[in-house]
């Protein structure tokens, strides 16, 4: 049950990963955990006309997770951004949110691409903080898990991709 | 070598009763007499399409449109760069004109997508994400969204600056025959719709649409004896961002944007402020002002100040979609780009009717998913 950064030896990290490290072309050999860290709102958007299979209306956020402690070297990236569905509207910038896991975020059945079981993702929505707190500030997190991660046996993970 | 425009056509934009094959067609046919050249004069054949296999059940459109043009055996290959595919077919078209593979080339562009569900289109078009992001029900309007959002925080831009680029390119479209909507809004009307992916609203985005374009390229030396009306491509580039939008530094910087009008002015030999008058893909408000910024028409984060001024209006010093961009006239995905170039050339030769302005140089930015392949154009009437 992950919910990975990809890290390349130069400390350049994405979220999903990539063949080859898009800022220097090494390989991205190792993985930073997400789904312990708190993140940050960088943007949000409620999205009301929705493809089928996906519920509507459908709140979305870029999120940005500080991982300054797992990537090396004087170039490595400080932070890495993911997106995320969350779990309630009432989102706003600046927010300060958590991964949560989600059995399944789509109806798999319905829709071009073709999945089995999603995984973890960013879906917790936490304490509010005030819109122009400085981002190292305290950030209280209240809500709980839905489910502890890896309660939820998820065998798939390497099956899904396009039809 | 240089390369000339020497005939545009433009199919009616819509709701449509024909299918993808009879809207190529009918583009083409038009091309090719604004152009007064003869099918058999056709060596290369381009068809720029991003999902008719999807949309309809019908592939291999290249081939089927030089049947009906009957310009076989001239080479014909589709182009997709998904919605700027029309602009991928520019540069191909160029590209086969100016490395001398061919001395006539024709460029149609279309899509049809107003028979499927505003649902399904949106999902055929969503396909394009990753599946990371697919996962999440992410659509092209919800990046939009996202977007526009953090524009407006970071530069503290009034929300009134979106609707009004929606209510200036609803009225030129009033005056484009082929648009999709020919109506004026307000202000109040846009900004009172309903929302789409919060904070933006219905009227600001561009609908789905059937449609169709064309465009005649040729060497410059063969225009010249053909017609004394013509554009010339002077510059052109295309580049690609990141496939996952949100792995961008910045999210109000379209590196794509950037970087293919660097090309082109540099191949132009000129600044952004030669140009004229620009046709922006407009798929969403918000874009409007990305394509400003990246193209080099407005500082980072002051776009939104020349749409309230009313500079990029048709008769501003600077108009910006005198068509009425992809907001009025409708987005058939592969056409768009094509259309793009179609009014860039009409305004250049003096023949917009109407939404005339007076412009030596023009540019087309055509951008295919959030930003990720951007086609930067430039033409120059002679």
């Amino acid at each position: 049950m992950t919910f990975d950064a990809h890290v390349c030896p130069n400390g350049h990290a994405t979220c999903p990963g990539h063949a080859l490290c898009p800022e220097c072309g090494d390989p991205q050999e190792g993985t930073v955990d997400l789904t312990d860290r708190t993140g940050e709102v960088v943007t949000w958007t409620t999205s009301t006309a929705t493809p089928p299979g996906v519920r509507e209306p459908n709140t979305l956020a870029i999120v940005e997770f500080d991982v300054s402690d797992a990537t090396e070297g004087p170039d490595g990236d400080d932070t890495v951004r993911a997106i995320g569905q969350a779990t309630s509207d009432d989102v706003e910038t600046g927010d300060a949110v958590e991964p949560v896991y989600v059995e399944e975020l789509r109806d798999p059945d319905i829709g071009l691409h073709k999945y089995v079981n999603v995984l973890v993702d960013v879906r917790g929505h936490a304490s509010r903080r005030p819109r122009n707190s400085h981002r190292s500030g305290g950030i209280t997190c209240v809500r709980q898990y839905e489910r502890p991660f890896g309660a939820v046996g998820c065998p798939h993970r390497q099956s899904y991709g396009r039809l | 070598m240089p390369v000339a425009v020497i005939g545009a056509s433009m199919t009616e934009f819509g709701d449509r009763d024909a299918w993808i094959r009879e809207l190529l067609a009918e583009a083409g046919v038009a091309a090719l007499d604004d152009a007064g050249i003869d099918p058999d004069d056709v060596e290369h054949l381009y068809v720029s399409n991003m999902a008719s296999g999807e949309f309809q059940g019908q592939t291999g459109i290249m081939n089927a449109l030089a049947h009906d043009l009957g310009v076989m055996p001239a080479y014909s290959e589709r182009v997709d760069q998904t919605s700027s595919s029309g602009g991928a077919g520019i540069y191909e078209a160029w590209q086969s004109v100016a490395s001398g593979a061919s001395e006539m080339t024709l460029l149609v562009g279309g899509e049809k997508m107003h028979h499927k569900t505003t649902a399904e289109a949106t999902d055929i078009i969503a396909s394009i994400t990753h599946p990371d992001e697919y996962k999440h029900g992410v659509t092209l309007p919800s990046f939009a969204g996202l977007t526009a959002r953090h524009y407006l925080e970071r530069f503290d831009a009034p929300r009134e600056a979106l609707a009004r680029v929606a209510v200036k390119n609803h009225r030129n479209g009033v005056d484009n025959p082929h648009a999709q909507f020919q109506k004026e809004i307000d202000v109040e009307t846009a900004l009172g719709s309903p929302i789409v992916a919060d904070p933006l609203r219905l009227y600001d985005f561009c609908p789905i649409t059937d449609g169709s374009s064309g465009l005649v390229f040729t060497t410059e030396e063969r225009a010249q004896e053909l017609t004394d009306d013509y554009a010339v491509v002077s510059g052109i580039d295309g580049a690609t961002d990141t496939h996952v939008v949100h792995e961008r530094d910045d999210p109000t910087v379209m590196g794509g944007v950037v970087e293919s009008s660097r090309g082109a002015y540099e191949m132009a030999g000129i600044e952004p402020e030669d140009v004229d008058v620009a046709e922006l893909h407009d798929m969403f408000t918000i874009l409007e002002f990305l394509q400003m910024e990246g193209c080099g028409f407005a500082e980072q984060g002051c776009a939104w100040e020349q749409v309230m001024e009313g500079r990029t209006e048709r008769d501003g010093e600077f108009p910006i979609n005198t068509s009425g961009g992809l907001k009025s006239k409708g987005h058939p995905l592969g056409a768009s780009g094509v259309a793009q170039g179609y009014e860039i050339y009409k305004q250049l030769v003096g023949e917009a009717g109407p939404r005339q302005v007076a412009a030596d140089t023009g540019l087309a930015c055509n951008v295919g998913g959030f930003g990720n392949c951007v086609i930067t154009t430039v033409m120059e009437a002679r």
